[in-house]
């Protein structure tokens, strides 16, 4: 039953700031992909979250 | 009529036997036929055994125990059955407890048929003893050897097992679905699709990379495409048992998830194991049995 539990955002990490509107969700601008992923990554092992990616570039962290 | 009581006559003595012998050995031979590696060896085996080697004696000393009057020992089936559901009970919690520990947890669905085929089993074992000692009674009428008896009464009882395993055996996977290989791709960036199925999203380039190095994609498609099927594979239950068997068997390196096609009732599987044999994981899904909770509701819809 978990693909039905709703869970909630812990972070978003983006390249390009005009795709996030504040929304209470800490936020990480990186410099470039790379970096975007790996800092999401690292979010992600730290809260023991799971990594998204949107199609506008913009990856989430949710919980597990 | 005391006197006789006291020893038991040979023959007496030999069917009893005969019946604890072939209600064991019949266990013994249903224990073996299970692939899933459930009960645990040794000591779950150990477990198991003894509690048969229990069950065929109620079942063979029943009829005797009649024929000399005493039928007060035919109450202790009921304290027998009392035992065998305990054993039930017993192996549920144990699982659940279990359950928790491993990646992809059984489910309580398909923990609930396995413990419901162990209660089921003892009671095999119970009927089994039970006609093997009958019908050396009844043939004794008819041969006056004793030893002659024996063995078509031990044919009896094998052929009894057989028939009650036959009639208690679910069914499998195989009897109503296709498993078919298919792709790993990403598509729109970072959405897994198995085929054409949506799975999920991967937002690490890592990730990515490893599920389509090492993952396997598989489609199960129901085989008749008829509606009993497609309610079956849509069991949660069953989809569970399903990953928690792929999960265990070969290993698991990173993910495991399924998803559900909407409109063709599909379902797809993608697996990154630690053992990669796209075959055998095929072997292993369609050997896993369709939930009993499962073919209850299969069978008012028919």
């Amino acid at each position: 039953m978990k693909e039905s539990q709703t869970r909630s955002i812990l972070a978003i990490v983006t390249i390009d700031e005009k795709s996030v509107v504040e929304g209470g969700v800490p936020t990480f601008l990186a410099s470039d992909k790379k970096s975007q992923e790996k800092i999401a990554s690292e979010i992600a092992r730290v809260l023991g979250g799971n990594v998204y990616g949107l199609a506008n570039g913009v990856i989430i962290i949710t919980q597990e | 009529m005391q006197q006789q009581n006291q020893i038991l006559e040979t023959h007496v003595l030999l069917f009893i036997l005969i019946g604890i012998v072939i209600g064991f050995i019949s266990r013994w031979w249903m224990l073996r036929g299970d692939i899933r590696q459930y009960p645990t060896m040794p000591n779950g085996y150990l477990i198991h055994l003894i509690t048969a080697f229990i069950a065929a004696s109620m079942g063979a000393v029943a009829y005797p125990a009649l024929l000399g009057k005493n039928y007060v020992a035919v109450t202790f089936l009921a304290l027998a059955i009392q035992q065998f559901r305990d054993i039930r009970k017993m192996e549920k919690e144990a699982l659940i407890s279990l359950d928790k520990d491993s990646y992809a947890p059984r489910g309580p669905s398909y923990i609930d048929g396995i413990a419901k085929t162990f209660e089921a089993r003892n009671y095999i074992v119970m009927i089994v003893s039970l006609i093997t000692t009958l019908s050396a009674f009844i043939l004794k009428s008819y041969i006056k050897k004793t030893i002659i008896v024996l063995s078509p009464a031990a044919l009896i009882g094998f052929i009894a097992a057989y028939l009650l395993k036959q009639y208690t055996k679910g069914h499998t996977l195989k009897d109503i679905i296709t498993v078919e290989e298919a792709p790993l791709a990403f598509k729109d960036g970072d959405n897994l699709f198995v085929g054409d199925i949506y799975v999920m999203n991967i937002g690490l380039s890592a990730t990515r990379e490893r599920i389509l190095k090492n993952g396997i994609g598989l489609i199960l498609k129901p085989a008749n495409d008829n509606d009993n099927e497609k309610v079956i594979l849509n069991h949660q239950g069953q989809r569970t048992a399903i990953v928690h068997e792929c999960s265990r068997l070969l290993g698991l390196e990173r993910y495991v998830a399924t998803r559900r096609d909407f409109d063709t009732a599909r379902v797809a599987l993608v697996i990154v194991p630690i053992i990669k044999d796209v075959q055998r994981l095929k072997d292993i899904i369609l050997n896993i049995p369709i939930l009993e909770t499962n073919k209850k509701v299969s069978s008012k819809n028919n």
